[in-house]
């Protein structure tokens, strides 16, 4: 059971930040286009669950997984988007996600007067938390995989 | 299909084979057995094919629907099932369970509701109460149905109950259902989201998107060796859909891949492939949260 990356995305679509712990495989293609991808293909799959659900939605798109990975999806009202890759034996960690928005995101980014809230994020202090944090999850492990 | 003497059937002088009478032993329930319901069906086969269709060949088919007293299809659901070639065209849809939230009310001059055109349907862009949300479409006005943006009668909606005269006025909003040329679009979104899925990968050899879970439905995806999707949206309790994906791929390759008028990737139309998925659906649905045998 392991992490492998995280991405964070503003309402406008730019990467505000990106770590990695554990990734065997790269996208082929460079981080800037790969975070294109990635919004690109969040942003169509709300509109594709949007239009497919069978009744009115309250949460929207939650996760998906492949063979090998499962993609977890948390957006806040103000549009900013936590996107955690995992292996396939984690659960549902939408709660995980948000408290990455209120303890981390909030504290050392939004009520940080330095930090400007539309562009990658430079904070020192935000990078260490947000390592500590994951690295402190139950279903994070040190090994790869 | 053949008779004794070996010949074709149906391809002798152009001349369509009727075959009239069912066979004895499916007519009469056994002795013994509980009573079933059993509905002889005749259908003509459907055939894509334009240069054959002066070969009509009439298929008998029967379905024997057990009863079932405890069909607890409330809860437990299978939404939709569709059929994606590997170019990502869609080449089969069922909708078999359809949840509406429909409202009727009762409305007088000026409307409290935003109203506007989208996408050629009128929705609802402000004005959320009661079960009304934002996004519902109008789909009738006093009874009248209501297609696109003009009533069945021919006025124009947004004209119409911009009118005070008009009022009052009932009116009926609910979830938009989804037309064919939406479908299609979607399933071709969702073909290259699959791909992008495993693109995006961290991890090697990683396939599709198998799963999609959202707070209201979960879609499920088998990819065949040949690039065939099969994907299944079904109630997120629902258990089991692993082995109705292998079941759709099994009677995919016994009535469509076997019939010798189905050309590959093309829309399916067989009779037998409808009937069969339907039935699987049923027997997946009886099996409830916990998988067959429950």
């Amino acid at each position: 059971m392991t992490v492998h990356n995280l991405y964070l995305f503003d309402r406008n679509g730019i990467c505000l930040h990106y770590s990695e712990w554990h990734r065997k495989k790269q996208a082929g293609i460079s981080k800037e286009e790969e975070f294109k991808l990635m919004y690109g293909m969040l942003f169509s799959m709300r509109s594709f669950v949007g239009k497919m659900s069978p009744v009115d939605m309250k949460d929207g798109f939650l996760a998906f997984q492949t063979s090998k990975y499962k993609l977890h999806y948390y957006e806040t009202p103000s549009g900013l988007k936590v996107v955690m890759n995992t292996d396939l034996g984690v659960g549902n960690i939408r709660d995980v996600l948000h408290q990455i928005y209120s303890n981390i995101y909030v504290e050392f980014v939004v009520k940080n007067p330095l930090c400007s809230l539309s562009e990658p994020i430079q904070s020192e202090l935000f990078h260490a938390k947000l390592d500590g944090f994951i690295r402190g999850l139950p279903f994070f492990s040190a090994r790869a995989g | 299909m053949s008779d004794e003497k070996g010949k074709s059937l149906g391809r002798e002088s152009g001349k369509p084979r009727a075959f009239t009478a069912l066979p004895e032993h499916v007519a009469t329930p056994r002795p013994g057995q509980p009573e079933r319901n059993t509905i002889p069906i005749i259908q003509r086969s459907k055939i894509g094919n334009n240069r054959l269709s002066h070969n009509a060949l009439r298929w008998h088919v029967e379905l024997h629907l057990p009863k079932c007293p405890e069909l607890t299809g409330a809860d437990m659901a299978i939404f939709s099932v569709y059929v994606v070639n590997k170019a990502g065209g869609l080449i089969y849809q069922l909708d078999h369970y359809a949840p509406r939230s429909e409202n009727e009310k009762t409305f007088s001059f000026p409307l409290d509701l935003v109203l506007k055109l989208h996408d050629e349907r009128v929705v609802v862009a402000f004005g959320q109460r009661d079960s009304i949300r934002v996004g519902h479409a109008v789909l009738s006005i006093n009874g009248i149905d209501v297609n696109g943006k003009y009533t069945a009668d021919g006025k124009e909606v947004l004209e119409y109950l911009g009118n005070p005269t008009n009022y009052p006025v009932s009116i009926r909003f609910g979830r938009p259902r989804l037309s064919s040329n939406e479908k299609l679009m979607l399933a071709s979104m969702f073909h290259s989201l699959f791909a992008i899925g495993s693109q995006l990968s961290p991890e090697l050899g990683s396939s599709g998107i198998e799963m999609l879970e959202t707070d209201t439905f979960k879609l499920h995806c088998f990819q065949t060796l040949t690039g065939i999707k099969f994907v299944v949206l079904a109630d997120p309790r629902q258990a089991g859909i692993e082995s109705l994906l292998r079941k759709i791929y099994e009677i995919y390759s016994d009535f469509a891949l076997k019939n010798p008028f189905y050309s590959l990737e093309m829309p399916i139309r067989c009779e037998l492939f409808d009937q069969n998925l339907k039935l699987a659906l049923e027997v997946a649905e009886k099996a409830g949260p916990f998988g067959p045998g429950s």
